[in-house]
């Protein structure tokens, strides 16, 4: 190859590595620093005057905030050990039905919960008015725990289902085989195997339901949070300062919740709820673990529980969605659905059209961010690999209002228009994503990257030709991890959106607040759907990839 | 000397991994670099393939110092443990990968490919996804794609090792008939003895980074110059002299006679193992191991007295050079 042709690949190879760089330092570090630096200036000096009005002012909120997740946590976590305990070693249909339940919360928009509390608990509640005639006043703390609760223990059921798969099956099948019965290994091999995933997810939980204001806010009633308090002072009343403030306060715990996955993973542990559903669907139980035992019906009870809320949650959801009272008479309507339509169409096409710009911009990004970091390698790319990890240490709130605060003025002045809202799911989504990448380069990648140079290919070849056709698979489960994020996420981009052009999950949100529960239920089961099918048609890719293989 | 390696040093945060490792080979020779797992064999491979920066020393290739070269534009090019093939590729778009860059047209590229499947013998096969072939066709496969760019030198990392015992016996003959066929130098990392002594034209022993010795594989099965060698290589009866030396005498060059024989001992144990059946025999001053042919005809029992000759027997190593 020629000397010249060689400079020009080696410049096009450092471009792009700078790109990537900057849009790392301007789209992460950047919004990160103006929301701490918000939070300790005012008037233009350096002070600590806000955090004290913090805490002097809203010390009752502190505690609700505390005392709401941290009995989320506790519950939460409970529940999830059991179902996932239920999930890894039971067999037959009712696992089958877990799991597809499971994966449908993963893609289930937020508040769905809450909707579906409303419908049944609220004061003109099915349950509680229609069935027990009474009227209750069922709005706090109570409601908030419940479904807060309900609603992570989805996602922990999931994270602990994956790390009880990761034990090789054969330690518990020794144990039974030593003698144990299923009530001793599970409380002396399997539940010690799960204690860092368990204290991951009571984190996690922690952090999440802190930073939740969607929840309080809709059946929370007179009972406030901070993270409500958060919102508000950004929507209702501009007071950045104090928004800024309460965020890096919740981004305390969050980084503690992440250091210690970080010890306990050393970045190995993947996440992805696709594979992990997939790889707990295709693998039927092993036939010689038989769990029986006291300890076992418990678990039974419980996961069944469980799933029967689940069920109720998600039928209430859409026959509030084909349904409407009238005169105390409950009849079938398309009506709502009509309406969406009608008024809400846009949105949904708007949601629909961000998740393809974040699902393959995301997907181009995050391969070029794993490129240079696992495979190239270079001596800073373990200080590149961290601020990439930074947007998965912050919860959600904090990034949406980190991002008005960026990209509020000139040079980069981002605020109103929709590449704020994308560049924002993107770069949210990129330690996940770049995760996946990593784990499909980092097995054959750098061998194959090496044979490749060793037959003369420049690195821009290498992506072009070997890494990014080979890792097509990683590509599409991250397209479909940024799509369904697109679809159903609220925290960050509530901030983001301006009114002409709302998201789904926005309208869906409005929709709750103002006692729409119809229009809001129809939105759910649409959402649901379309996130549905494009996971459905992926996947169904993805499978036929690998049968060809 | 085509291939010249000067004081080659690797280090891996302070740990030697190479240690001042010089070496030279003549074209068209095979040279097997051999050692237990950890000797430095794989980084020495790595480091003439150019994946590895070496902290210190030379290394040339027909005369050209390829020391401070990047891999692409070494004169190597390397058959990887685990093949390393693109597994979105077919058989013979991964074989002519490497020719887009010297400038073949595709169509050039292609009759190249195929005259190099040709030789492995994988022609039919051309247009399967790699992963549908078994490990032997992959390896065939990643043979071919080294070999279709003419390397002055071609790498293989243990690339036998992945395959089962009978089809690695196979491939070597293989890779062997090829070389002679093409007359390439070729440098093979190995840790199975049998396999280097049956491939090699040179064998380098390597022990904790350092070379313990270069030679033929007979230099290195019948004068091994350490202990170490030695040990590593083929078993042996290790026999103090009087003169404080130690002598060694391989297991088959010992003659098993129930009438006549220099030293006289008792089979303690006995061992079928095949094509040759292994005796344990305690004499006066030694235990011997002893490997007779397994002809049919003549076998002994244990318990057995025995009367034993050395047919050769090897005094190379001063007592105190060894350990």
């Amino acid at each position: 190859m020629s000397k010249s042709k060689n400079m020009v690949y080696k410049a096009i190879d450092y471009f792009i590595f700078i790109v990537l760089v900057m849009l790392l330092l301007i789209f992460i570090l950047r919004p990160i620093y103006a929301i701490i630096r918000t939070s300790f200036i005012l008037d233009g000096k350096f002070t600590l005057d806000i955090y004290r009005n913090l805490f002097r002012d809203n010390i009752r909120l502190i505690k609700n905030s505390l005392f709401v997740a941290t009995l989320t946590t506790i519950i939460s976590v409970i529940i999830s050990i059991n179902v996932a305990i239920y999930v890894s070693l039971s067999k037959g249909r009712i696992r089958k039905i877990l799991i597809l339940l499971l994966m449908l919360t993963m893609i289930s928009p937020p508040f769905l919960s809450s909707l579906a509390y409303i419908k049944l608990f609220g004061r003109r509640g099915f349950i509680t008015h229609d069935i027990l005639g009474l009227t209750l006043n069922t709005y706090g703390w109570q409601g908030i725990v419940s479904m807060q609760s309900l609603s992570s223990s989805s996602m922990n059921a999931f994270i602990l289902t994956g790390i009880i798969n990761r034990i090789d099956k054969d330690i518990i099948k020794s144990s039974l085989d030593l003698g144990a019965n299923t009530s001793y290994t599970i409380r002396k091999i399997i539940l010690p195997m799960m204690k860092p995933g368990i204290l991951n997810v009571a984190l996690l939980t922690f952090v999440r339901s802190l930073s939740d204001f969607g929840t309080p806010m809709t059946i929370g009633g007179a009972f406030n949070v901070l993270a409500t308090q958060a919102y508000l002072n950004v929507i209702a009343y501009s007071k950045m300062e104090l928004a800024a403030a309460i965020c890096v306060l919740i981004l305390i715990p969050a980084a503690i919740a992440f250091t210690q996955y970080r010890i306990f993973s050393r970045k190995n542990v993947l996440y992805t709820q696709n594979t992990i559903a997939n790889e707990m669907l295709d693998e039927d139980q092993d036939e010689s673990i038989k769990p029986k035992g006291p300890l076992w019906r418990f678990i039974q009870i419980f996961a069944s529980l469980f799933l029967f809320t689940m069920i109720i949650q998600y039928l209430t959801i859409f026959l509030t969605s084909i349904t409407q009272y009238s005169y105390g008479k409950m009849y079938f309507t398309i009506e709502h659905f009509v309406h969406l339509r009608k008024y809400l169409g846009d949105s949904f096409i708007r949601s629909i059209t961000y998740g393809f710009i974040t699902g393959i911009c995301g997907g181009i990004l995050s391969f070029f961010t794993s490129y240079y970091v696992e495979i190239r390698k270079f001596r800073a790319s373990r200080l590149l690999d961290f601020v990439v990890t930074l947007p998965s240490i912050v919860p959600g709130v904090f990034m949406g209002i980190a991002y008005i605060l960026a990209f509020n003025n000139k040079p980069l002045e981002l605020t109103g228009t929709s590449a704020i809202v994308i560049l924002n799911i993107m770069f949210r989504q990129l330690p996940s994503n770049t995760r996946v990448y990593n784990a499909n380069l980092s097995q054959i990648g750098t061998q194959v990257a090496d044979a490749g140079k060793d037959l003369g290919a420049p690195s821009i070849y290498i992506v072009k030709d070997i890494l990014f056709p080979m890792s097509k698979t990683a590509f599409m489960t991250n397209f479909v991890n940024n799509f369904k994020n697109t679809m159903t996420t609220v925290g960050a981009i509530i901030f983001l959106v301006y009114p002409g052009k709302k998201l789904a999950t926005l309208e869906m949100f409005s929709a709750i607040r103002e006692g729409k529960y119809g229009v809001g239920a129809a939105a759910s089961v649409t959402i649901i759907l379309i996130t549905l099918t494009i996971n459905i048609l992926m996947s169904r890719l993805i499978m036929r990839w690998k049968n060809v293989r | 000397m085509f291939v010249k390696l000067e004081n080659v040093t690797k280090t891996f945060n302070e740990v030697v991994a190479v240690d001042q490792l010089s070496l030279e080979i003549n074209k068209g020779q095979i040279l097997c670099l051999l050692g237990p797992s950890g000797c430095g064999k794989t980084t020495t491979l790595k480091s003439i393939g150019g994946f590895l920066r070496i902290d210190g020393g030379r290394i040339i290739i027909d005369g050209e110092d390829i020391t401070n070269m990047p891999p692409e534009m070494r004169p190597t090019s390397t058959v990887f443990q685990s093949y390393a093939l693109f597994p979105h590729m077919t058989v013979l778009q991964n074989v002519i990968y490497g020719l887009k860059f010297k400038g073949y047209s595709r169509k050039e590229a292609i009759k190249k490919g195929e005259e190099y499947l040709e030789i492995v013998g994988l022609l039919p096969y051309r247009n399967r996804n790699v992963q549908q072939l078994s490990g032997g066709q992959q390896q065939r496969v990643a043979l071919a794609r080294a070999l279709v760019v003419t390397p002055k030198v071609l790498l293989l990392d243990e690339p036998l090792s992945n395959l089962d015992a009978k089809l690695r016996v196979k491939m070597r003959e293989e890779i062997k008939d090829i070389q002679s066929k093409l007359g390439i130098t070729m440098i093979f990392v190995t840790h199975d003895q049998e396999e280097a002594l049956h491939i090699a034209d040179v064998i380098a022993v390597m022990n904790e980074g350092k070379l313990e010795q270069l030679g033929t594989p007979r230099e290195i099965y019948c004068n091994p110059k350490s202990k170490f060698v030695l040990d590593f290589i083929g078993n042996s009866n290790v026999i103090e002299e009087n003169s404080g030396a130690i002598s060694f005498v391989r297991p088959e060059e010992i003659i098993m006679d129930r009438h006549e024989g220099n030293i006289c001992g008792k089979i303690v144990k006995k061992t079928f193992s095949g094509p040759y059946i292994s005796y344990v025999v305690q004499t006066d001053n030694n235990i011997l191991n002893v490997q007779a042919q397994n002809t049919g005809n003549e076998e002994f029992e244990m318990g057995e007295y025995v009367y034993l000759t050395f047919k050769e027997r090897h005094i190379h190593l001063k007592k105190h050079s060894s350990v």
